[in-house]
């Protein structure tokens, strides 16, 4: 049988492949992709499910899904041409995809799906850093993080709990790895960006509180205190915690082997790793 | 759209205000009609418009928001 061996939250900065390109190895953010890195390859990993938020590339405000499963072979990445990522095909499983899907349906969540679909950068840029050579599968989840209304941290939670129940039901014996694509504080393009830059962080106080919480193993504290309200006074893509949320429900409560922060972008790299 | 964004907006369904403020890369305006700030951003990475990363920023920043970022009179 198919079993989940460990999840792993990740940023998704868009301008951070080119940053590294130019920067070199030993900057910040190649050191803590490169330490995750290590730890994914470490767990052996047979395929990733990832938790997302389209910015609007994948899906548009006439076809907008709260929840969806991308069902195909492979996918092309990135459809939004972030800088120095190349273009990448990357293996996906349709079989396993649509069972996710029934499963997740059958407890409740009316799943939408896409076929012969591509992703932007928040999937596209952790696996540009995380499995370059694109050898592991990757199913994409995608949960509507950015326009409100928002599903609730609590329906996001339970749904990853249904994803488990699906991949613990598939009959390969495949070791999974889940993850949680995005920030906690970020505004993009809107009227909370700092001085001069295209983003900003509007509310730091929250981002450090979640990571206090993801450290403390509160998670039915972090459901909680992840209203919609403080999602979006988070910044306009503040939703994208329900990723992490998600990745928390289907791994189970268990201690983060670490949580790295990088309180600037308002965002961190957590690993939790059992098996 | 760069080079002409007048011509390449003409054949959208658009009311003569958000013309006029999308050819003047009036974002602040676009953004208290409704318009999507996430999705704005584009216009000044592709730097149409008129817009750059500095004055896309200004205009924005000179929107009042509340706490959750929405605007206000």
């Amino acid at each position: 049988m198919a079993q989940i061996v460990a999840g792993f939250g990740v940023p998704h900065t868009p301008i951070f492949p080119h940053f590294v390109k130019r920067d070199g190895p030993d900057c910040e953010i190649a050191k803590l992709f490169g330490a995750q890195k290590q730890e994914l390859a470490a767990t052996r990993p047979d395929l990733i499910v990832m938790f997302d938020t389209d910015h609007l590339n994948t899906f548009f405000l006439n076809d907008l899904p709260i929840f969806a499963v991308g069902i195909d072979t492979s996918f092309k990445a990135p459809n939004d041409e972030p800088r120095d990522v190349p273009n990448y095909t990357v293996k996906s499983h349709a079989g396993l995809a649509a069972h996710i899907r029934a499963v997740a349906i059958g407890a409740g969540y009316d799943v939408g799906m896409t076929q012969n679909y591509s992703v932007d950068h928040s999937i596209t840029v952790p696996l540009h850093f995380l499995t370059p050579d694109m050898h592991v599968p990757v199913i994409p989840f995608f949960i509507s993080g950015h326009l409100p209304p928002l599903p609730s941290a609590q329906r996001c939670h339970a749904l990853g709990q249904a994803v488990a129940r699906a991949i613990e039901a598939w009959p390969e014996p495949l070791r999974i790895v889940i993850m949680g694509s995005g920030s906690f504080s970020l505004e993009v393009g809107g009227p909370r960006m700092a001085p001069g830059r295209s983003d900003g962080v509007p509310d730091p106080d929250w981002a450090a509180r979640v990571i206090k919480l993801l450290e403390q193993q509160q998670i039915d504290r972090l459901i909680a205190e992840s209203t919609e309200h403080q999602m979006l006074k988070a910044g306009n893509v503040g939703g994208e915690i329900l990723n992490w949320i998600a990745m928390l429900g289907a791994i189970g409560d268990r201690k983060p082997n670490y949580i790295a922060p990088q309180m600037q972008n308002g965002h961190a790299y957590g690993v939790w790793r059992w098996n | 759209m760069k080079a002409d964004p007048a011509e390449a907006l003409a054949p959208l369904d658009l009311t003569d205000e958000e013309r006029r403020a999308l050819v003047a890369g009036d974002v602040g305006t676009l953004f208290r009609m409704g318009v999507n700030g996430f999705l704005m951003g584009y216009l000044a990475r592709f730097e149409v418009c008129g817009l750059n990363v500095g004055n896309y920023n200004e205009r924005m920043r000179a929107v009042k928001v509340d706490e959750i970022g929405q605007p206000v009179a």
